[in-house]
């Protein structure tokens, strides 16, 4: 019989660091302590992204090994990573030991290589719900798919503001929408977030909720 | 030649006849006796008729019937020929009343038991059960019911009735006596034909039987063998009977016209009193003159011829006659005295002893005649009897064992058995017998094939068993006329009545009685008989003998036959071993047991209660078709199975509760399987083979085009927004716009963050998050750029800071690409913190103490010490917290962990058009949890034109405002044309469907 001594160590901090954090908004005494685990979690959660790191590489090395055919992108994944790193690197030795001003091959990088992709990834996912909500009624025929069929052209011509072509009326629906049905379906989005969120803390303060293993 | 007597009416018949010539009934297994004894029996029966016509028919009349049946059957006693001698017991009775009156017995009053004539009588009756301690009222009831029984009801118009006018002058006296005794205070006590109707009620009467076969006697019936022609009674009998101590009221008036009723009505009285019809014909020779008071139905001529010598007359208590009782004495019912207390002197003319002892008591006839004997039937005389119940009593105490008689004989077993023990042995040479019996005995003798234990009745046995038993040699009769006609056998009937009954006993009332079947293996199958069913009057046919005899016009009751063919079945327990409790019993102060304990149906529900509940009588269990196995399994060749268990354990073929383990399947495989296939079974056949080889054809499928219409649509989609889009961008310029008006900006996001951000000056610090992707960088810069341009238009001092891992990247880019123009340098102006890990609880760590959760800047510089930081302690100590970001989640943890602690700093944002629906809730609440906020290129716009600096928005603004209407007319006719596309497909799929 196997018995996992962490698993109780485990609950037992985290029950313990929960309630001590929860405590400080209420106690101001025990702002000291809270804040003393929040930075220690603050360590640990830049930690746990070099861990994530390391374990990218390791998944797409092990995806390279076998021979499939979307290793490639996993070697590009692998380069990219290196470079980014190796510019990273260099940057900040040339920032910490140089002189030079913040990090501007990183800069580079960033500004011509990942902002314009993720530019264009959201840009084709405007494309991409415009061909969804004009399919919308070939797969769906119901009231639902209906009313947000037309809801959406209404925004959108709510949203259309050119002088010439503008339409009062069209705003003040869109307006409506969004401060009427928009927001109250925030609101109840929102507070379900929050009944979601204190169930989710009740329970791992209590141990029955255990996310982080044991 | 050998005759067979017939089972059922007892008559023979010559041996080679199937079926009874008298009775038409089939004589298998009937008894088949030589000449000698067929003689014997003839010439007995003959006696017996010509003999007891007078007598015992009349006392067969008064014989109760069926219910004695249930009375215990003792046959050993009726061994004794001198039992059934009731001529000579009568005598005894009659002539041994002035002794019983000096007995000291009589006065004991535990000392009437046996002079119970009625329960000696009743031995002689049938015995339905084993009654030996009825109630005495039962008893009475029984007495007169059975005498119902053997009285014909079909033709009660032939019953005899009392002629008293054709009576004597003595037996005229004696009619009067009894009419005294019936109606002691009838008015009409002096009218002759009254008393005769009486009479005939009295026999007509029976509460339990109707219609009775008296209650209409003719009067030319009552000629040939009148009982009431006996020999006259003397007159001083009643006299003496008077003077009989009043404190034994052996009999009273009660007793003798007792019955189940408590009152005599008057219509008993009247049935009471002998009918003129009643009177004795004068064809019937009377050998004695008859006694006008001892005419009536009794007839006690051979008692009455004792009755001076042996009998005191006081001994003959009207109580000893209760038992001819057809009903009771209503208005005297209070007197009422226990059969019990029948003075045994009495009662010593039925006593074989006391019979022998007066030898010359065999011819009861001639002693009849003795005036004395007439003082013994002043017990009739109701008037002393009824009035001195007491004294009664004693009498009938005193009558002792002497006179017991035959009646001891007719008690039940117990009080026999009780009186057994005190045998008088002067009673042994009173035994009075009779040629019948004699006849009978020799008939038994001559019959080899008949043993004691055979069904004949004890009495008749030729061993003398009884005799022997008593310690005297069973004597007969002088004659067959001296016999007691009452006593008498009328005819060869009466005795294979009663051979008829025990045989049916024997068999269970399947009468086959032939010698061979009289083996000693038979009696005790009596003890098994049920007597209930013979004892049921109904179930009791009217002796031939009777019919006859009342076609005849006589009042002849023959009592002794029937109640002897009929007690045998009844009494299946102990026939033969009852001397010692039957002699206990009649010598005993109490009442018989069969008096004074249960009814009848008591007895019955005795014995129903012996029965244990859910369990099986024997007989049923033994008819159980129980099945014997065979081999070890249980299991026959030609039976499949045998219940084991339970109720139907040992049945074969009974469907077995379990599943049967252990079945052979290869042995069950190999049966054929026989299908008789019709021609549309084939079919039904064919079409399955059908419907099953199209599933398994392959449909070809034609592979899709690469130039699908949705791909095709897709591709148009993109072409046309990007041609569009680009076109605007690079031909179109900068659209002018209006300025809102205040109404339009106030209450809104960006209204409130220009009032915001115009509230802050010169170097005040201002927090702004960079948490955004870089794919929403298009839409946040031209967002944000304005509000951050106003912000550095307003001299604060800018801190960056993001939690996502590229915004320290955006913030730079952001400055870099929309605020170049403010040439703002980092430590100097600005400030970029860099990343700040854990989210929500950076932000949480980064509110309390931003100093110490990152106390570097983004470039490695002390980002504290700048002067607009250096009094940052706290994230509140900050003038404003911008948020910019695409992400809800994002903004809403910016509300929830900094937005709560912030007291004066407000906290604004710029998000995304996806995000105000979530922002708005938090800007629109009380106190506002956002200050205010710009969502998109739309506020972006609004707030430039508020700020009145155009820059990205305006710029945008065509080319956004041409994506959407691209967009929506796409998205319309797309939309529209699908759904017409997808009405007419599904029509056309339900077109088809239907079809199909």
């Amino acid at each position: 019989m196997k018995i996992k001594i962490n698993a109780p160590i485990s609950t037992a901090i985290a029950i313990g660091v929960g309630i001590i954090v929860l405590a400080g908004y209420f106690i101001p005494s025990m702002d000291n302590i809270r804040f003393i685990l929040l930075r220690t979690g603050l360590v640990l959660a830049a930690v746990a992204l070099l861990a994530g790191i390391v374990n990218l590489v390791t998944v797409h090395i092990g995806k390279m090994g076998k021979e499939s055919e979307n290793s490639g992108y996993s070697l590009i994944l692998l380069i990219s990573l290196a470079v980014t790193l190796i510019v990273g690197i260099v940057d900040m030795i040339q920032t910490y030991l140089v002189g030079r001003p913040n990090f501007q091959i990183t800069n580079w990088v960033f500004t011509n290589i990942q902002l314009p992709i993720e530019a264009s990834l959201l840009a084709v996912t405007t494309i991409s719900l415009t061909y969804a909500a004009a399919g919308i009624l070939r797969k769906r025929m119901n009231m639902f798919s209906i009313s947000f069929f037309f809801v959406v052209l209404l925004v959108l011509l709510g949203s259309f503001s050119i002088p010439p072509a503008t339409i009062p009326f069209l705003k003040v629906i869109r307006d409506w929408i969004l401060q009427v049905p928009a927001l109250g379906g925030a609101r109840g989005l929102l507070l379900g977030i929050a009944l979601g969120t204190i169930t989710t803390g009740i329970r791992i303060l209590m141990g029955t909720d255990r996310p982080y293993g044991g | 030649m050998a005759e067979v007597l017939c089972p059922i009416c007892g008559r023979p018949n010559s041996d080679h006849r199937e079926f009874c010539d008298f009775c038409g009934n089939p004589l298998d297994g009937a008894l088949r006796v030589e000449d000698d004894s067929s003689s014997l029996n003839n010439d007995l029966l003959d006696d017996r008729l010509h003999d007891s016509n007078d007598d015992a028919s009349r006392l067969d009349s008064l014989v109760p019937p069926p219910e004695e049946e249930s009375q215990p059957i003792d046959l050993d006693d009726r061994l004794d020929s001198e039992l059934l001698n009731g001529e000579s017991r009568l005598e005894s009775l009659l002539s041994d009343q002035d002794k019983s009156l000096e007995d000291p017995s009589q006065v004991d009053p535990g000392y009437t038991e046996p002079l119970n004539g009625g329960s000696r009588l009743d031995d002689y009756l049938p015995i339905e059960k084993p009654t030996t301690d009825l109630d005495p009222e039962d008893a009475e009831l029984d007495d007169s019911s059975r005498l119902d029984e053997y009285l014909s009801p079909e033709e009660p118009e032939k019953v005899p009735s009392l002629d008293l006018d054709s009576l004597s002058p003595d037996q005229a006296d004696d009619s009067s006596r009894l009419n005294d005794y019936l109606t002691p205070d009838s008015p009409q006590e002096q009218d002759d034909l009254e008393d005769t109707v009486r009479i005939d009620d009295f026999f007509a009467d029976d509460p339990f039987k109707s219609p009775d076969p008296f209650s209409e006697p003719s009067p030319s019936t009552m000629g040939e063998r009148d009982p009431f022609a006996d020999p006259p009674v003397p007159d001083s009998e009643p006299a003496q009977a008077d003077q009989e101590p009043a404190d034994e009221p052996l009999f009273s008036r009660d007793d003798l016209l007792s019955d189940s009723s408590s009152e005599l009505s008057p219509e008993e009285s009247e049935f009471m009193e002998p009918k003129p019809g009643s009177e004795q014909p004068d064809d019937v020779p009377s050998e004695e003159p008859v006694d006008p008071g001892k005419w009536d139905f009794l007839e006690p001529t051979p008692a009455s011829e004792q009755s001076g010598e042996e009998q005191p007359p006081e001994s003959i208590d009207p109580g000893q006659w209760d038992y001819l009782e057809p009903s009771p004495a209503p208005e005297q019912a209070g007197e009422e005295q226990p059969p019990e207390s029948i003075d045994g002197g009495e009662w010593d003319f039925l006593d074989p002893s006391s019979t022998a002892e007066h030898p010359e008591s065999k011819d009861p006839i001639s002693e009849s005649a003795d005036p004395d004997s007439t003082e013994d039937w002043s017990f009739l005389d109701p008037g002393p009897a009824a009035d001195q119940p007491d004294e009664e009593y004693q009498l009938s105490t005193d009558g002792g064992g002497e006179d017991a008689g035959w009646l001891d004989m007719l008690q039940d077993p117990g009080s026999r058995r009780d009186a057994e023990p005190e045998p008088d042995p002067t009673a042994e040479l009173k035994k009075p017998e009779t040629d019948w019996l004699e006849k009978i005995r020799r008939l038994n003798k001559s019959s080899d094939l008949v043993d004691e234990d055979s069904s004949f009745p004890d009495w008749l046995s030729v061993t003398g068993k009884t005799a022997e038993f008593k310690g005297e040699g069973p004597e007969g009769p002088e004659s067959g006329d001296d016999v007691p006609d009452w006593l008498q056998l009328d005819d060869d009937e009466s005795l294979n009545e009663f051979l008829r009954k025990k045989d049916l006993t024997n068999e269970e009332y399947k009468p086959k009685i032939t010698t061979d079947s009289l083996d000693e293996a038979d009696v005790p199958a009596d003890k098994d008989a049920p007597g209930p069913e013979l004892s049921d009057s109904q179930q009791i046919k009217f002796p031939s003998w009777a019919e006859k005899e009342k076609r005849k016009g006589q009042t002849r009751r023959d009592v002794l036959p029937t109640p002897l063919a009929d007690e045998v079945p009844a009494e299946p327990e102990e026939p033969f071993q009852i001397e010692e409790e039957f002699f206990d019993d009649l010598f005993s102060e109490e009442l018989p047991s069969w008096l004074t304990e249960a009814s009848t149906d008591e007895v019955r529900q005795a014995i129903g209660e012996d029965l244990t509940l859910g369990e099986l009588p024997g007989w049923v269990e033994a008819m159980r078709p129980v099945v014997e196995s065979t081999d070890a399994s249980g299991l026959d060749d030609d039976e499949d199975y045998i219940e084991n268990y339970g109720p139907l354990a040992g049945i074969p073929s009974v469907l077995p509760a379990e599943a049967e383990i252990g079945i052979d399947l290869d042995k069950e495989v190999k049966k054929p399987l026989d299908l008789l296939a019709t021609k549309n079974h084939q079919e039904y056949v064919d079409l399955l083979k059908k419907l099953i080889g199209d599933e398994n054809k392959s449909k070809s499928i034609r592979l899709p085009s690469p130039l699908q219409p949705q791909r095709v649509l897709r591709w148009l989609i993109a072409i046309i927004m990007l041609v569009a889009i680009a076109g605007t961008l690079i031909f179109s310029g900068s659209v002018e716009l209006e300025s809102p008006t205040t109404a339009q900006v106030q209450g809104t996001g960006f209204g409130v963050l220009y009032e915001e951000i115009e509230t802050l000056y010169d170097g005040q610090p201002v927090l702004i998050a960079f948490d955004h992707q870089p794919g929403a960088a298009t839409e946040l810069y031209t967002a944000a750029a304005t509000v951050v341009d106003h912000l550095m238009e307003q001299g604060t001092f800018l801190t960056f800071v993001s939690t996502q891992p590229t915004g320290p990247a955006l913030a730079e880019h952001f400055l870099d690409k929309t605020q170049s123009h403010h040439n703002y340098i980092h430590t100097q102006k600005y400030i970029n913190l860099g990343y700040l890990p854990g989210e929500s609880a950076g932000l949480l760590s980064f509110m309390i103490a931003p100093k110490k959760i990152i106390p570097l800047a983004f470039d490695g510089s002390n980002a504290w010490d700048s002067p607009p930081l250096i009094s940052i302690d706290r994230i509140e100590d900050f003038n404003m917290i911008l948020v910019i970001t695409d992400d809800p989640n994002t903004a809403k943890i910016w509300i929830e962990q900094v937005g709560s602690r912030l007291t004066d700093t407000p906290l604004t944002m710029v998000v995304s058009a996806q995000v105000e629906p979530l922002i708005q809730p938090y800007f629109r609440t009380s106190p506002r949890q956002v200050s205010g906020y710009v969502a998109g290129i739309i506020d972006g716009m609004n707030y430039e034109r508020l700020a009145k600096r155009p820059y990205l928005a305006d710029k945008l603004w065509l080319p956004f405002n041409m994506g959407i209407v691209i967009s929506v007319g796409i998205i319309f006719i797309s939309g529209m044309a699908n759904g017409v596309l997808s009405l007419f497909t599904r029509r056309k799929e339900k077109s088809i469907g239907e079809s199909t």
